[in-house]
């Protein structure tokens, strides 16, 4: 067994072709960032060597705490809402029994087919302060909750990860739906014979069953949160001020408004760095899970 | 089972779905929003009309689209790319979590790891190294130009979810292909590829899109005019001052309708695909 | 079986193919032969160049058009072949640099010129003939828009000083019952509540875009140090000078008035003009380029005002400080061009034939180069107000802040400044801090 499975050939013809090409066009690039960011360098001129510099720099930036702040709350919005709602969402529409499954399923992707652009639009929209149908709702809710959603600094980086998690809640439902329906059958079904409400079978069951789904579309949300950059470009260009900020968007100032590569580029390696420490915490933590 | 307790549990269940058919509509809503976008002008867009049917169809918005740029011509660079990029994705990241997930050899899990590493460096930053490759490439103002840099974009991603889809399949299943004599790769071919098809259909349609919206690397690496793809038509309408959203609306419905389409027929596919998948399974 | 051979080949090809990528990748030589072959003279004398410019829209493409058709006449050996360039902060033009990939002829302005010089990528005009030709045929008081800071010249500028004045409805005002001109901050502040009261946006600001509060800003600056943030740019000043601290306290007062729309910083170009033009805004802050469009929509309904000041005094003395900087931008020449010296004739010719037509086409006068044919004959009203009161008395233009670090913590700043809860004492203290980083 563990020689057939272990066939060299077959190995190296099925790593190979995306090994290579991976390496060469992403992994490479990498690599020079990881190196430009120990220089002073424009992006065209001669670069300087300048050690660590960049990094010093970098941890006295004000716009670093700012940054990780912001990413740290896109994150937590992404993983609950698109998680938790998926979730629900994906159990539900494979209960055979729920009618219109079928439509509701593809209605709860089409946002992410449209584009971010589009997207993004619509809730600048809603979130004008006057005419704006999210105050709107509040007000006819009789909620005294009038907010300028994207002007105060806390409010503005939650409502922008909202709009990110509502659009790409589909492309996490879908996945999850995928694990759900790759649970078999009879296991949830023995479940509900031995006595267990429905929900306190997929609690059980289906869920724990469903581990490795979860630890990829975790991985998803967290990671494309300490990521996050087209919405607040579109939404609020990152301000007013910086209070938009997160990393990616330093260093879109920096390599592009500022001519600073080098340091972009030492950002650039610090945002890769807590996306692999993420990465690896959320396997650890549902390792973690399956033994205990 | 009574009857009562049959009436009440689905006008119980009636009540549960009353926020299932809420979400519907305020996925739906942005589709019909969109439709409405571009057929306004900036007046109506901004200030008057922001989120109503429109009171007078400005047809001219598409009119307007279809003359500034040559539609049928990006349309078909976008489907090539697209389509090209997404079945090398696909074969390559499944051979790829294949050999990671099932296969057995060291530094598994380190090449997986390697393999994730790429996802999260911001197409920014490697923006100026992967235009350097590409000239070396001469790719230059070819598909290539993109096709490449988006399999390779699209790896990580893809590698990941077919790796937990692989995973999770029961080891029963190489045992039985070993006994049965069949070579590792009919077993990737007819067993684990059969098994996968929800997850590849749903990686299908993940990567389509992305790569059919993508707009940055597009924009950086493609000045041809006859290789430039859809989402890049939408530079036409921005002004020195002023920007043409209506217009911009009516691109953006071009380029979303035909992949709503794709997708309800996909998804057809998947469902199909899923059920065929769980039975197997189960 | 047969699907799964397929599948094989096609693996087989994708290997293959990864395989000569990863070989080739090695090689540079690549790249200085694409260089070499990119604008090789034809035969027949024809000298083919390309140029990266400006060209999607009517604002762009009437002037570049007409400076090509020009060319036609004067140089029919050359042949302009153009990459039109759209507004991304010139990250496509930092890609061409960066593979090598330079067009012969580009234009672009003073923040990538000044990385384009440290880096080689762009020429050196100081010692060509064009350039003498073109010095001396510039308008008076707009030498800063072709020589840099440094002396050197890098570009050809078409267009003149740009600047920002405060454009206002009258028929709105006349209805409210606010007196022009408005010469004081007092006076602006008590406008803004009588148009606040009546249910009208007293001033509309596309303030998403960070510059126009930069520029707002400075025009309070202005009205007491000319020199606007050409100021900040200087060794040693580690504090916000004092015209910069009370334009900041004026700032905030005006913000507290209820000036600006409490979504102003989420007002884009195309929002803020309609409300302009709609007549639900009593002012509209912008460039001098603002007053074709408002007369078109608004007639003569629309006027544009002077910069009010602490005082009159202060109003008086200043009202000719010009709100606006020039810095050096245009058509710059790619050190790598095949043919280099046609190529800076060509430039300086599309440069002063562009500034030609905004001149005798769109009758504007903020143009670099003179032009010895008439202007326009339908130059509008407020146009005509520029070139008679504002020119010609023209006392001072702000300088240029080449510091793009200071300039986007104004920038950042300053657009905080229209938001709630942020005071002058915050502004104050930030940009004291990028001072004194930037400047020590």
């Amino acid at each position: 067994m563990n020689k057939y499975l272990g066939n060299k050939p077959a190995l190296a013809l099925f790593l190979l072709p995306a090994l290579l090409l991976y390496s060469v066009i992403l992994i490479y690039p990498v690599l020079q960032t990881v190196f430009r960011s120990f220089y002073d360098w424009d992006g065209l001129s001669t670069a300087a060597f300048a050690g660590l510099a960049n990094y010093r720099e970098l941890f006295n930036d004000p716009l670093l705490g700012t940054s990780l702040k912001n990413g740290a709350l896109f994150a937590l919005v992404l993983a609950v809402f698109q998680i938790g709602l998926g979730t629900i969402l994906a159990l539900v529409c494979a209960n055979p029994r729920v009618r219109g499954r079928k439509l509701l399923k593809t209605a709860y992707f089409i946002p992410v087919v449209l584009s971010v652009t589009v997207v993004c639009q619509l809730w600048i929209a809603m979130y004008d302060p006057t005419n704006g149908l999210v105050n709107k709702l509040f007000d006819v809710l009789g909620i005294p909750y009038q907010q300028n959603w994207l002007v105060s600094p806390t409010q503005s980086i939650i409502a922008i990860a909202f709009v990110n998690a509502w659009q790409f809640m589909g492309y996490q439902f879908s996945l999850l739906y995928a694990g759900v329906k790759a649970v078999p059958e009879d296991y949830f079904e023995a479940a509900t014979i031995d006595g267990c409400g429905k929900w306190r079978a997929h609690w059980h069951v289906t869920l724990p069953l469903m581990r490795e789904t979860f630890k990829f579309c975790f991985t998803i949300a967290i990671t494309s949160g300490i990521g996050a950059f087209v919405q607040m470009l579109i939404m609020t260009n990152g301000g007013p001020g910086t209070t938009n900020y997160t990393l990616t968007f330093m260093i879109y100032r920096y390599a592009f408004m500022e001519s600073n590569y080098g340091y972009a580029c030492a950002v650039s390696v610090l945002l890769v760095m807590i996306s692999l420490v993420a990465t690896v915490v959320i396997n650890k933590v549902f390792d973690r899970g399956q033994h205990a | 089972m009574n009857s009562k307790t049959t009436t009440f549990r689905s006008i119980g269940s009636f009540l549960l779905q009353i926020p299932l058919w809420l979400y519907f509509i305020v996925s739906v809503y942005p589709l019909f929003w969109m439709i409405s976008y571009s057929l306004k002008n900036n007046d109506e867009i901004f200030v008057t009309n922001p989120f109503g049917f429109p009171t007078h169809f400005r047809f001219e918005n598409y009119v307007n689209a279809w003359t500034q740029f040559n539609i049928p011509r990006y349309f078909m660079n976008s489907f090539i790319v697209s389509i090209i990029s997404t079945l090398c994705i696909l074969l390559l990241a499944l051979m790829f979590a294949f050999a990671v997930a099932r296969m057995q050899w060291r530094f598994r899990s380190a090449v997986r790891t390697y393999m994730i590493v790429g996802m999260f460096m911001p197409l920014q930053v490697i923006m100026i190294p992967l235009a350097i490759l590409v000239r070396d490439f001469h790719l230059t103002n070819t598909y290539g130009a993109l096709i490449i840099p988006y399999i390779a974009i699209g790896l990580p991603f893809s590698t990941m979810v077919f790796y937990g889809f692989l995973v999770s399949i029961p080891r029963e299943i190489e045992e039985a292909a070993c006994i049965d004599g069949a070579s590792i790769y009919r077993l990737f071919g007819q067993v684990i590829l059969p098994l996968a098809l929800p997850a590849i259909a749903t990686i299908a349609i993940f990567q389509f899109l992305n790569n059919w919206n993508e707009f940055t690397l597009a924009y950086i690496l493609i000045s041809d005019e006859n290789m430039k793809t859809l989402p890049l038509g939408l530079l036409f309408f921005q002004g020195s001052y002023s920007t043409d959203w209506g217009a911009m609306g009516a691109v953006m419905t071009i380029a979303s309708v035909p992949m709503v389409l794709v997708y309800l027929l996909l998804s057809e596919q998947v469902e199909r695909a899923m059920t065929v998948g769980s039975a197997v399974k189960g | 079986m047969n699907n799964q051979r397929k599948g094989l080949s096609a693996l087989m090809i994708t290997l293959s193919m990864t395989l000569v990528l990863s070989a080739c990748g090695g090689g540079n030589n690549a790249a200085s032969n694409d260089r070499t072959a990119a604008n090789t003279p034809a035969e027949g004398g024809t000298v083919k160049l390309k140029v990266y410019a400006q060209h999607f829209d009517d604002d762009t493409k009437g002037p570049f058009d007409y400076a090509v058709a020009e060319l036609k006449k004067e140089m029919p050996e050359v042949e302009i072949e153009l990459d039109p360039a759209v507004q991304d902060g010139n990250q496509k033009l930092k890609t061409y640099a960066a593979t090598g990939n330079m067009p012969d002829i580009y234009f672009t302005d003073w923040a990538t010129l000044q990385t384009f010089a440290k880096s080689q990528n762009v020429e050196v005009l100081d010692n060509y003939e064009a350039t003498t030709e073109y010095k001396n045929s510039l308008n008076p008081g707009v030498e800063s828009r072709l020589i840099a800071p440094d002396g050197h010249v890098y570009a050809y500028p078409d267009t003149g000083i740009e600047f920002q004045v405060i454009y206002y409805n009258k028929t709105i005002f006349d209805e409210v019952g606010i007196a022009t001109p408005i010469k004081t901050y007092d006076e602006l502040a008590a406008a803004a509540g009588k148009l606040k009261a009546a249910g009208y946006v007293p001033m509309s600001i596309f303030a998403k875009e960070k510059w126009i509060t930069s520029a707002f800003y400075n025009g309070l600056v202005t009205r007491e140090d000319a020199a606007g943030f050409g100021a900040l740019d200087e060794q040693g000043l580690t504090e916000l000078p004092q015209a910069f601290v009370s334009a900041a306290e004026e700032m905030e007062k005006l913000q507290q008035a209820g000036l600006f729309d409490a979504n102003a910083t989420n007002t884009n170009y195309d929002q803020a003009s309609s409300q302009f033009y709609q007549g639900r805004a009593g002012m509209f802050v912008n460039g001098q380029w603002e007053i074709y469009s408002s007369a078109e929509k608004l007639g003569d309904q629309v006027d544009w005002m002077y910069w009010p000041a602490k005082d009159e005094a202060t109003y008086e003395a200043s009202k000719y400080n010009i709100a606006g900087a020039g810095s050096p931008q245009g058509y710059a020449v790619s050190p790598a061009s095949k043919n280099k010296e046609t190529a800076v004739k060509v430039a300086a010719f599309l440069a002063a034939k562009s500034a030609e037509y905004k001149y005798t086409q769109l009758g504007s006068p903020i143009v670099s180069p003179k032009t010895d044919k008439p202007i326009a004959s339908d130059v509008p009203v407020m146009m005509q107000r520029i070139a008679d009161e504002l020119l010609p008395n023209a006392k001072e233009y702000a300088k240029l802040l080449s510091n793009t670090q200071i300039q986007n913590a104004v920038n950042d700043n300053t657009q905080n400044m229209l938001v709630d809860g942020f005071t002058a004492e915050d502004f104050i203290a930030n940009l004291n801090r990028t001072l004194s980083k930037e400047n020590q």
